[in-house]
């Protein structure tokens, strides 16, 4: 028994503790034990990704929240990489950057949505912005912990080795700090993700968001779900992705960060 | 004022002229390193001992063009042909990049001179071969047990080919049976090629085993108190290190490492 038990993979309690729930979930329904209305049973709620599916409601919605929170995460990301490097690299740079790091950091993106709406218009461009912002901190402040937690030593070697600014850039501050800044991109691609769908909530008419929104205005329960399950997946899915990308960059460290 | 190296009429691998250095802390100024006056020929081993904290890692940093002294100056006035670095420096914790293979760690040096990559790896496979680690090339260091990645560090500085190696107790951190290993390969290349070696140790016995001279440091600021030609022939056993004359040379150096030693604690305390 053991030893069968050892054979079956890592995940299986995760498994069947899922179907567990989901199949008392759905048991309950049918026997009246739990509100239809607010517990539209598993098989309904996959009726309805099916539909959505089928109307193509789903795919464009998906796509558009996809392409927000990826744009955002590009134009976030990127500024917050180069300042953290640049503030991790320069302490003149860093005293100059840290305190309104330290100002901005902590405030709700999703609260400045408003003026940037006021200031760019109803649109793209400030539902961008939004999450650019929300994405650029994460990865700004891994970078620099990434690149100021590189030990002496190794610059001391690369010099040693007669190594210039540039070579020392490329092949020990860029690797040794890689670790932390992986992580870093998996925070701010969550990030953006999120802030994608809390924006959408707010004020678009296309994405995932939406259609939460959506579904809650016309008090299809169902769809909430199958919204929220989709988004889900997404999320994980993303994750896996970014994991197996972080193990194949850096295949020296023994674990990740993070 | 022991003299061992007798100065002769060849252009020495560098010389040091009453080198100096001292680090500003808030408060107070720290004097690591005064009036070194240093002169090492071509094909010289040369060991310097010290009590811990004399300095002589500060010393191997400034030879390495690592710091600038504050004081002073060192000459490296032979001629480097063909971009051949003064100086390789073996650190004592083997300074292996974690995200370079053992072979990229090991052509390192000769990446940083401008060597090409098809180049520079052959000839890094090659000298791991040599060595017998030909089946580590492709491996990261941490697979590594801890002597065979102190010799792919010293790998590395031998493929630069430097005027002067310089070698920061590289066998400090190292068990009893590895380090007679090690120090018996580093004698057999350094009779093949016979290069100018500074080797900072903390073990006497080390020293007189590898050194054609041996120089004490005193504590802190450490100064070069003793200069001892090491009296055994090459190529040399540890078996030597037993003869008399050595045995005689490492009692006296003893004897002034540890009142060393005991005058940094008091100068402590």
């Amino acid at each position: 028994m053991k030893a069968s038990l050892h054979r079956l993979p890592l995940w299986w309690p995760t498994a069947a503790l899922l179907a567990a729930t989901l199949l008392a979930w759905e048991i309950g329904v049918g026997q009246g034990l739990v509100s239809r209305l607010f517990f539209p049973p598993p098989s309904k709620i996959t009726a309805a990704i099916a539909d959505l599916l089928r109307e193509g409601a789903l795919v464009r919605h998906t796509a558009a929240t996809i392409s927000r929170a990826a744009a955002g995460f590009a134009l976030g990301g990127a500024v917050g990489f180069a300042l953290g490097l640049a503030m991790g690299l320069s302490r003149r740079i860093r005293g100059a950057l840290d305190p309104l790091v330290a100002a901005i950091h902590p405030v709700p993106k999703i609260a400045v949505l408003p003026l940037f709406l006021v200031v760019f218009g109803i649109g793209e461009t400030a539902t961008i912005l939004v999450i650019a912002l929300a994405a650029l901190f994460p990865l700004l402040i891994n970078t620099l912990t990434g690149v100021r937690r590189i030990s002496p030593a190794y610059y001391d070697v690369g010099r040693a080795c007669g190594a210039k600014p540039l070579r020392l850039f490329s092949r020990v501050v860029l690797p040794a700090s890689l670790p932390m800044i992986l992580s870093g991109v998996r925070l701010s691609f969550n990030l953006a993700f999120l802030v994608a769908i809390a924006v959408e909530l707010l004020s678009a008419r296309t994405g995932l968001g939406s259609l939460i929104w959506q579904a809650w205005q016309t008090f299809r329960t169902e769809e909430i779900y199958a919204v929220l399950a989709v988004i889900s997946a997404l999320g994980a899915g993303t994750n896996v992705v970014l994991d197996r990308l972080s193990k194949k960059l850096v295949p020296w460290a023994e674990e990740m960060e993070g | 004022m022991h003299r061992g190296g007798e100065t002769t009429g060849r252009t020495p691998a560098f010389e040091c002229v009453g080198l100096g250095m001292s680090y500003t802390l808030p408060g107070r100024t720290v004097e690591a390193l005064q009036e070194i006056s240093l002169r090492q020929e071509p094909g010289e081993f040369v060991c310097i001992v010290g009590p811990s904290g004399c300095g002589k890692t500060t010393l191997l940093k400034l030879l390495a063009g690592l710091l600038c002294p504050t004081a002073g100056e060192i000459r490296f006035p032979a001629a480097t042909p063909g971009g051949q670095p003064r100086t390789a420096l073996v650190f004592q914790d083997h300074g292996l990049f974690p995200w370079m293979t053992v072979l990229d760690n090991v052509a390192f040096h000769l990446e940083a001179m401008g060597v090409g990559r098809q180049e520079r790896r052959s000839r890094a496979t090659e000298l791991l071969s040599t060595l017998g680690l030909a089946s580590f090339a492709d491996l990261y260091p941490r697979v590594l047990s801890a002597g065979m990645r102190q010799r792919a560090g010293i790998a590395r500085a031998l493929l630069a080919d430097p005027l002067v190696l310089l070698m920061d107790e590289p066998f400090g951190a190292l068990d009893a049976q590895t380090r007679r290993f090690l120090q018996q390969e580093l004698l057999r290349h350094w009779e093949e090629r016979r290069k100018a070696v500074v080797f900072i140790t903390h073990d006497v016995d080390e020293a007189v085993l590898l050194a054609d001279r041996l120089l004490v440091l005193s504590g802190r600021p450490g100064k070069v108190m003793a200069d001892f030609a090491v009296p055994l022939p090459r190529p040399r056993t540890p078996a030597d290190t037993q003869r008399p004359e050595a045995a005689a040379l490492k009692k006296q150096v003893w004897a002034m490492v540890e009142e060393q030693a005991r005058y940094s604690l008091r100068a402590l305390s």
